[in-house]
């Protein structure tokens, strides 16, 4: 990089600044696709209502489990 | 499933028979609601003659009326259950003055199913911060909203003369059309009258408080009841709203969230299907914001349906605090989401809750248990004892 030459340099920085913008361009795109597929799936989250004492019931567990692990370090 | 129903004759007539039973169903089961509506109110008038007022007179304070609004909603788990029962103890006589803090305590204890979903999360710790990051953007806004409105309430009434204004208009407007008639009593009427024959036989007092327990009773089952429904029939529709919604900006998020709240009836299903989503990666936390107070501003279409149950001298203000509930959550977009100065507070508190969340999961315990039970219910035993 630094055997460049000050011209050299700038075309290279002109490249990479096209190159960035070119990607920032296609982000949206991509994450609006991305959106669009979790969208399609839709069915699998809308009974998350349904189940909330099911994900009570992980996190309380979850949280035996570091407590536990916390004591037995304490100890 | 459109290429498959269309391939295939039989499933598509066996699809649109399930679609006209299932909107049946629904129409009776709002049926169902706005009877039970009228029935929490006549219960109200029958068991405390005019002493409504004087029964509510524990809850005089507008602090312990917010946190009674917080915690039933918390337990039961569905603000339009818990709004639709105010439209129906305020035409049975609850003063408006209780009433508000009420609705604005709904607000926030509503709050909760979405955060209790995204605990499923835990397990994977990056995926549970951005989940709980979700579900508490909204409690941040609601509490908020309250710190806010509820002093201007208390000093101004700015939500209650403006509520009073409208339903003036509405009410006085319907009265035009149909002075001779009242539309949704005759509609009732055989609803209301089994209601009373049921409890008929009782001492007059004893008759109103059955008619308040089987109202309330019938609201917790209808609510939950259409909510399973409409979340089987509307999927499809809450995808396409979401579709079109995707890469739009803010409003159309806001919009997204009221529709989809108003076809699913209930503001919990809605921020709590988003929270999953959030936790993915893919919705980040300023996409979900405006999609939560979208759910807000539709979730009181449930105490506006609720409020044409009510007729007869007390229908004004039934439709007053459905209008209250309504106007509390479009001024808090307005003062809190159109203004900078208060716009990313919310996103900046659920992030560093969030953030104490992952580290610590005893952060998430004292959060839930301070916030919708223990400070609630210490500020009422605080002011019980003074």
């Amino acid at each position: 990089m630094t055997n460049l030459t000050p011209q050299e340099r700038q075309v290279r920085i002109r490249e990479l600044k096209q190159a960035i913008e070119e990607l920032e361009a296609g982000m949206p795109n991509e994450m609006d696709e991305q959106q669009h597929e979790k969208i399609d799936q839709l069915e699998q989250y809308f009974d998350a209502v349904e189940t909330k004492f099911t994900s009570l019931k992980v996190f309380w567990e979850d949280l035996k489990e570091s407590l536990k692990t916390q004591n037995s370090k304490h100890d | 499933m459109a290429t498959i129903t269309q391939q295939n004759p039989s499933l598509n007539a066996q699809v649109s028979q399930t679609n006209w039973q299932a909107w049946l169903l629904v129409a009776a089961l709002i049926y169902l609601l706005l009877a039970s509506v009228g029935a929490i109110g006549s219960g109200f008038k029958i068991a405390t003659g005019s002493n409504a007022k004087e029964l509510f007179s524990f809850a005089s304070n507008p602090v312990i009326a917010l946190i009674i609004g917080v915690v039933a909603t918390a337990l039961i788990q569905s603000s339009s259950t818990v709004t639709s029962i105010i439209v129906g103890m305020v035409a049975g006589g609850l003063p408006l003055s209780i009433a508000i803090p009420m609705v604005m305590g709904a607000n926030i204890g509503t709050s909760l199913t979405s955060t209790l979903v995204s605990l499923g999360h835990v397990r994977n710790g990056e995926e549970f911060r951005r989940a709980f990051a979700a579900a508490t953007v909204h409690d941040s806004f609601n509490i908020l909203a309250v710190t806010i409105l509820l002093p201007l309430e208390l000093l101004f009434k700015p939500l209650q003369s403006t509520a009073e204004y409208m339903s003036g208009f509405f009410v006085s407007d319907a009265s035009v059309s149909m002075s001779d008639m009242n539309f949704m009593k005759v509609i009732l009427a055989p609803a209301d009258d089994a209601l009373k024959f049921i409890t008929g036989w009782l001492p007059e007092v004893w008759s109103g408080v059955a008619l308040i327990v089987i109202g309330i009773a019938l609201i917790l089952f209808v609510v939950s009841a259409i909510g399973k429904l409409l979340r089987k029939v509307m999927v499809g529709k809450a995808k396409d709203i979401l579709h079109r919604a995707v890469g739009r900006g803010p409003i159309a998020g806001m919009t997204s969230g009221t529709l989809i709240t108003v076809l699913v009836q209930s503001s919990s299903t809605t921020t709590a299907l988003i929270v999953p989503l959030a936790g993915t990666g893919v919705f980040s936390i300023r996409q979900i914001y405006p999609f939560t107070l979208g759910a807000n501003v539709g979730t009181t279409i449930t105490a506006l349906l609720a409020a044409t149950a009510i007729s007869g001298p007390t229908a004004e203000l039934a439709l007053q605090i459905a209008l209250v509930h309504l106007l509390f959550n479009l001024l808090a977009i307005l003062l809190i989401y159109v203004l900078p100065v208060f716009r990313l507070l919310p996103i900046k508190m659920a992030e560093t809750l969030a953030f104490y969340a992952q580290k610590n999961k005893l952060y998430v315990v004292a959060y839930i248990g301070g916030v919708f039970f223990v400070i609630p219910l210490l500020i009422i035993g605080i002011s019980q004892i003074f």
